[in-house]
C-alpha cells in the first residue's frame, strides 16, 4: 500500500538546503541535513538550532464546550491554566493508556492543542467522539500552517534579534502573538529537546521565510538546521517520552514516569479510575533508565535481563552525543533493582549495562 | 590509518560492500555510498580472527544513530585480520571509506569471486536503485 506522504510548507528549503528526506508519520521530512545528526545534536546544546515540526497536529478549539472538554479529556486540570499560557498534558484512555502526549495552549477566546504528528487524526477523533454537536467547534489547521521549533542557549538571542523584541523577559510556557514580515504568529518557550527555546506557529508563506532568515543569522549565533535525528537524540538524553516508544496505547504515564502530569485532584477525566488505581497499588512495570558498560548499540524491543531472568525491554536507545556514551530507556519489572546489575540482548549477545538516573542530561532552562 | 584503497581498483558488490583482492586475501570494506546512507556511524562490531564465513554470511555489523547496517562477506574463508581501529574510532568509517578497511579474509574458494562487480557496474546499481 503507498500513500501519498504529506510535506510541510517549508518542504522546498529543505532540499536546498540538502536534507535527507524519510517518510515519518505520514509527512516526508528531513531526518537531517548535511552536517550530520551528532553535529546538529551538538549544535542545540551549545548554541541554537532549527526544527521543522510542521508535521505536528494542530488542532484548534472553540465555543462554550471547549474548556469542559478539555477537562474530560486531558490528565491536566485545564481550569487552572491560565490564559496566555501552555501547558503540557496527556490524553488517556478508560484503561489508562495514553492516547497521546500534547501541549495544550490557552488562548483565550480559543483553546491551541498542539498533537503527535503520529496522532493527528486519532486525535481529533477522539475529541470529536466526546464533544456533543455545537458545542465546540474542532479544526485542523495543521496542514495550512507551519511550526518551527528553535532551540538552544542561543535560541532567545537570534529570535530577540530577528524580531527585534527582548525575549528574555518571556517565561517559559508562556504564548504570545508576535510579528514577523507583516504577519502575525504565535510563539510559545516551549520545546523538547531540554534547551531553552521557542515553537512558532505562523502561515505557510510566512514559514519558509522565517526558517531562511533564522539560518541567516547562523553566521553570528550559529543557528544550525536540525532533523528528525537530531530531535530523537536530544529528547532521549534528557528521558522525555516519545509517543509509541516510552508511551502508548500499552503503556500508562505512570509506568513511564508521568505522574506529574495527572492532576488526581480533578474529579473526573477520562482514565482516572484506572490510573488512580494504578497510583495506588502500584505498576507492574516501569521506565528505567540505563548507560552501556560494554559497548553496543542499544535499541528498541532488545530485550533486558538480570542474570537469566528477562526482565524488561528497551523502549528507546541510542548513542548520546553529549555524554559520549550508549543509554537507553528500558520498560522493566518494577520489582527491579535499581542497583542491580543488567544485560541488553543486542544483536543475541547480552551486554552488561548499568541502571542510571534519568534525566542523562538535566534541561538547560 | 592506513591509506586509502583507489576506488577503480576495487570490486563491489550489491549489498554496498568493497572488496580488495591481493593473491589469496580478500580486504573487505563498506563503500562511500553506504556509509553516506547510513550517516554518523557510532559503533562496529567485527568477527572473531579465525572465523570461518561463508560469502554473503553476515561478516560485521555497523550501527549509525539512525539505523543498523551489515556488512556481508563478499567471499568464503577465514578470517585473518580485523581493523580494531574502528571499535575505537568508527567515525573513520565516515571519514576515509575506502581506508576504513573492516576485515582481511583468507580465501578459501574463488567462485563468489568472479561475481563481484567492478567499479562502473556499481555505481550503475546504485543510480538505478
Amino acid at each position: 500500500m503507498t500513500t501519498e506522504l504529506l510535506r510541510s510548507p517549508i518542504h522546498n528549503l529543505h532540499l536546498e538546503l540538502g536534507a535527507r528526506m524519510v517518510p515519518f508519520a505520514g509527512w516526508e521530512l528531513p531526518v537531517q541535513y548535511p552536517a550530520g545528526p551528532i553535529q546538529e545534536h551538538l549544535s542545540v546544546r551549545h548554541a541554537a538550532g532549527l526544527f521543522d515540526i510542521s508535521h505536528m497536529g494542530r488542532l484548534r478549539l472553540e465555543g462554550p464546550g471547549a474548556e469542559s472538554l478539555l477537562q474530560r479529556v486531558m490528565t491536566r486540570n485545564m481550569s487552572k491554566i491560565r490564559q496566555g499560557t501552555a501547558v503540557y498534558g496527556l490524553i488517556t484512555y478508560a484503561d489508562g493508556t495514553v492516547v497521546d502526549d500534547v501541549i495544550v495552549v490557552h488562548r483565550g477566546t480559543y483553546w491551541l492543542l498542539v498533537t503527535n504528528g503520529v496522532n493527528r487524526v486519532k486525535v481529533l477523533s477522539w475529541l470529536r467522539a466526546h464533544t456533543a454537536d455545537g458545542e465546540t467547534t474542532i479544526a485542523d489547521e495543521s496542514l495550512e500552517t507551519a511550526m518551527l521549533a528553535l532551540q538552544g542557549p542561543k535560541a532567545c538571542e537570534a529570535l530577540s534579534k530577528l524580531l527585534d523584541t527582548d525575549l528574555g523577559v518571556v517565561g517559559r510556557f508562556r504564548c504570545w502573538d508576535g510579528f514577523y514580515s507583516g504577519q502575525s504568529i504565535l510563539l510559545t518557550r516551549t520545546g523538547y529537546t531540554g534547551e531553552d527555546g521557542f515553537e512558532i506557529l505562523c502561515n505557510s508563506i510566512v514559514g519558509p521565510q522565517l526558517f531562511r532568515s533564522l539560518l541567516g543569522i547562523r553566521d553570528v549565533l550559529g543557528v544550525q538546521a536540525c532533523g528528525l535525528a537530531a530531535r530523537d537524540s536530544l529528547r532521549l538524553e534528557c528521558g522525555f517520552p516519545l509517543y509509541g516508544h516510552e508511551i502508548s496505547s500499552k503503556i500508562s504515564p505512570l509506568e513511564a514516569g508521568l505522574g506529574w502530569a495527572i492532576s488526581f485532584r480533578k474529579k473526573n477525566f477520562i482514565g482516572r479510575e484506572a490510573l488512580l488505581k494504578q497510583n495506588l497499588e502500584g505498576t507492574p512495570r516501569r521506565l528505567i533508565g540505563f548507560q552501556m558498560v560494554e559497548g553496543g548499540m542499544p535499541r528498541p524491543s532488545c530485550d533486558v535481563y538480570r542474570g537469566d531472568l528477562r526482565v524488561g525491554e528497551v523502549t528507546s536507545g541510542n548513542k548520546s552525543p553529549t555524554l559520549n556514551k550508549f543509554i537507553g530507556l528500558a520498560l522493566c519489572s518494577s520489582d527491579l533493582d535499581p542497583q542491580c546489575a543488567i544485560t541488553i540482548e543486542i544483536r543475541g549477545k547480552r551486554r552488561q549495562a548499568e541502571i542510571v538516573p534519568v534525566p542523562f542530561v538535566s534541561p538547560h532552562y | 590509518m592506513a591509506s586509502a584503497y583507489d576506488p577503480a581498483e576495487l570490486r563491489y558488490t550489491v549489498t554496498h560492500e568493497w572488496v580488495h583482492i591481493d593473491g589469496g586475501l580478500a580486504t573487505v570494506g563498506l563503500t562511500d555510498f553506504a556509509q553516506d546512507q547510513l550517516s554518523d556511524i557510532v559503533w562496529v562490531e567485527l568477527p572473531e580472527v579465525e572465523t570461518l564465513i561463508e560469502e554473503g554470511n553476515l561478516l560485521a555489523t555497523v550501527e549509525s544513530v539512525k539505523a543498523a547496517g551489515d556488512v556481508y562477506s563478499p567471499v568464503s574463508g577465514k578470517v585473518a585480520e580485523v581493523n580494531e581501529e574502528l571499535t575505537e574510532s568508527p567515525e573513520l568509517v565516515n571519514q576515509e571509506p575506502y581506508a576504513s578497511w573492516f576485515c582481511r579474509v583468507l580465501i578459501s574458494e574463488t567462485t563468489g569471486v568472479t561475481k563481484l562487480l567492478t567499479l562502473s557496474e556499481y555505481n550503475a546499481t546504485v543510480n538505478t536503485g
